[in-house]
């Protein structure tokens, strides 16, 4: 290019600039609005499903006698409403970290299909969490792992940091045995982590009702401040008792948190009791059903809405006897999963 | 050339610059090309805006709620309408009906997460035959893919082989609302095509446990109408189950308790969590029906803060009793 000298004035250099800084002003302007959340109506009509990434190279083997319908799919904690809707608000505020799942169909009869959901929850303790809290009743437990169980129509166990979920389309032989073959060859992906079984094995074992245990990560029993709960139903004399224990760092914490506990029983209509001479602990009446909760060495310990309050002091004397009086910080998870903030994603009708 | 050529720029520089202006613009319009956003709806003037029409029948004192006893649902639905004066009340010779079923999952039809495909199509049989009904359409907006849901619940097949349209949701279809009065419904995009060109609204859903509303029942059905990320409207899931029935005027609303969903709620994924209740509600007024069928969960209407919300919106009452329903039993 030739260069023209004196052709261009000092007014229309500063022109010229401001126009550029305008350009680039405005340039970011447009970027930064369409990187920024959308307002509702400059997002799709419809939200793609896609968004769930097909996940061909992370299959799940198809049982004998089945092909897969259509490849694998994943799903993270911004997408798994996408898949499980309402139910998504469950798994994100017990650790979910991702979704993987895959739909095969008999290659005999188009109207028997089976579908996996294999959930990472993080570590194995999440995986127990919720299990057990969608454990069915009136189910048959499985040898796979030492939390696995079929309905006529499903199977679901916890394995490893896995919570495995298998649904049929009916209730068959056919169906059955292939989502059994299914989960065995999942289960051995992970064995229950030893906090786990730590903490499964402070319940005394007498009494207990076979695949009763549970776990709440958060807000057990609708107190905020209990966190890490194990529970297990026990049965005394024909009469439901749960039990419950949570393990803390230390001794001073467990006691803070019983006190704590206490209080808000109290505070939601508890009234104190006295308990059965012996007994350590606390208990109430509430609302017609027993509480009892204390604390021996660093675990919070108790029982939750009991029927029958000496059924209910029967165990808690059982629990406390069985609790080692020395701290167990190890019990307690690395990481506590934390409730979901902000805007998490649940979708369902 | 010289004298019209004040600036005595050469053939050579002319082509130049020629070339760099062309190519700057053609760099622009790649770059607008590449930004344009197709999904993006039609702008938010006033006009673009849609209301949803009000499809609700004309009311006849006595016969606003009826309530069938029975395991046979297309027995129950039957009668359940009968009660409260026959298909010909609601659907008149020549109109067009929507059906809008609960279709949210793509799971097996006996598991109780999506309505029951027999009783949709005995819907649609009842609008042909006894309505004479010109077109039934059947519609849903599934957060999972439409066609799967519609195939493996069983609903597509079991509508279409009684004459039913199926519509599948495209994003044309979907039309910005804002209900007025509304929190949460304000310039949302809405299934409104398949809603335009009808004359009667039937709503169709099962009663289920629901992980976070608590249930899910006839006016949480109307979600699937839904487009946009309506997932955020979960944070606030009273208000928009009201609101929505604010938006919905049907008319009719039916709810299936034959088998309730009482736990693992909304998707379940097994028989393990159904009971049995045998119990088939049809109203013209969905906040009384869902107030029923709060009762098939062993719920009372106090506690489900929607149905407050929404009757004190005007959608209906809380107090199903005052309104005297109609009470017959089937095939017992």
């Amino acid at each position: 290019m030739r260069f023209l000298p004196g052709r261009v004035s000092p007014a229309e250099s500063v022109t010229a600039v401001c126009v550029l800084v305008a350009l680039v002003l405005a340039a970011g302007a447009v970027i930064a609005t369409g990187l920024r959340p959308g307002t509702p109506n400059t997002q799709p009509a419809r939200p793609a499903v896609s968004e769930a990434m097909a996940s061909p190279e992370s299959s799940i083997p198809a049982p004998d006698g089945f092909r897969a319908a259509s490849a694998a799919e994943t799903y993270g904690p911004e997408t798994l409403y996408e898949k499980i809707d309402g139910k998504a608000d469950m798994y994100l505020e017990a650790g979910f970290r991702s979704l993987l799942c895959q739909r095969f169909v008999s290659v005999k009869d188009d109207g028997l299909w089976l579908e996996v959901f294999i959930y990472d929850m993080g570590t194995p303790v999440n995986a127990f969490g919720v299990y057990g809290q969608q454990k069915r009743s009136g189910v048959t437990d499985l040898d796979i792992t030492p939390f696995a169980y079929k309905t006529v129509d499903g199977v679901y166990l916890a394995s490893g940091a896995n919570y495995i979920e298998m649904h049929g389309s009916a209730a068959t032989e056919e169906l059955s045995a292939a989502m059994l073959s299914v989960a065995k060859s999942l289960a051995g992906a992970g064995q229950t982590d030893s906090g786990l079984a730590g903490a499964m094995a402070l319940f005394p074992r007498d009494g207990q009702v076979a695949g009763s245990s549970s776990l709440y990560p958060v807000d057990a029993f609708g107190c905020a401040a209990l966190t890490n709960v194990y529970t297990v139903q026990y049965n005394v004399d024909g009469k439901a008792v749960m039990a419950f224990i949570s393990p803390r760092e230390s001794t001073e914490a467990a006691a803070k948190l019983a006190e704590e506990y206490a209080g808000f029983i109290l505070e939601n209509g508890g009234k104190e009791a006295a308990m059965p001479s012996g007994s350590a602990g606390r208990i109430f009446s509430l609302y017609g059903t027993t509480e009892i909760v204390f604390a021996r060495g660093s675990i919070v310990a108790g029982v939750h809405a009991a029927d029958d309050m000496t059924a209910a002091a029967a165990v808690a004397e059982r629990l406390w006897s069985h609790l080692p009086d020395k701290p167990m910080p190890e019990l307690v998870p690395a990481s506590q999963p934390q409730p979901a903030s902000g805007e998490y994603d649940s979708d369902e009708q | 050339m010289t004298s019209s050529n004040p600036e005595n720029i050469s053939r050579r520089e002319f082509i130049s610059r020629a070339f760099k202006a062309g190519a700057s613009v053609a760099a622009v319009s790649a770059a607008a090309y590449w930004a344009y956003d197709a999904r993006v709806p039609r702008g938010t003037e006033a006009g673009d805006l849609v209301t949803l029409k009000d499809y609700s029948a004309p009311k006849v004192e006595g016969q606003v709620m009826s309530v069938v006893k029975g395991a046979d649902r297309s027995a129950a639905v039957n009668k359940a309408i009968d009660l409260l004066g026959g298909i010909h009340r609601f659907v008149k010779p020549g109109q067009r009906v929507l059906i809008k079923p609960n279709v949210a999952f793509a799971s097996a039809p006996g598991v109780g997460a999506t309505a029951d495909p027999a009783l949709v199509a005995e819907v649609v049989k009842l609008c042909y035959k006894s309505g004479q009904a010109r077109e039934v359409f059947v519609t849903d907006n599934p957060i999972n893919d439409p066609e799967s849901c519609f195939t493996y619940t069983g609903i597509a097949k079991a509508c279409e082989a009684e004459g039913a349209k199926v519509v599948l949701p495209r994003e044309s279809y979907f039309k910005p609302t804002t209900l007025e009065g509304g929190r949460l419904i304000r310039d949302w995009p809405v299934l409104y095509e398949p809603l335009a060109g009808v004359d009667r609204v039937i709503g169709i859903a099962p009663v289920k446990d629901h992980a976070r509303s608590r249930a899910s029942m006839t006016m949480k059905n109307w979600y699937g109408l839904l487009g946009g990320r309506r997932n955020l409207f979960h944070q606030d899931i009273n208000t928009i189950i009201a609101e929505l029935a604010a938006m919905m005027r049907p008319t009719l609303v039916i709810l299936d308790g034959t088998m309730v969903m009482m736990r693992n709620g909304p998707t379940g994924g097994s028989v393990a969590d159904l009971e049995r209740r045998d119990t088939m509600i049809v109203s013209t007024d969905q906040v009384a029906a869902d107030a029923f069928g709060a009762t098939l969960l062993g719920l009372s209407a106090a506690e489900l803060p929607y149905l407050q919300k929404a009757q004190d919106a005007g959608c209906g009452t809380c107090d199903f009793s005052s309104l005297k329903p109609l009470m017959a039993e089937v095939g017992r």
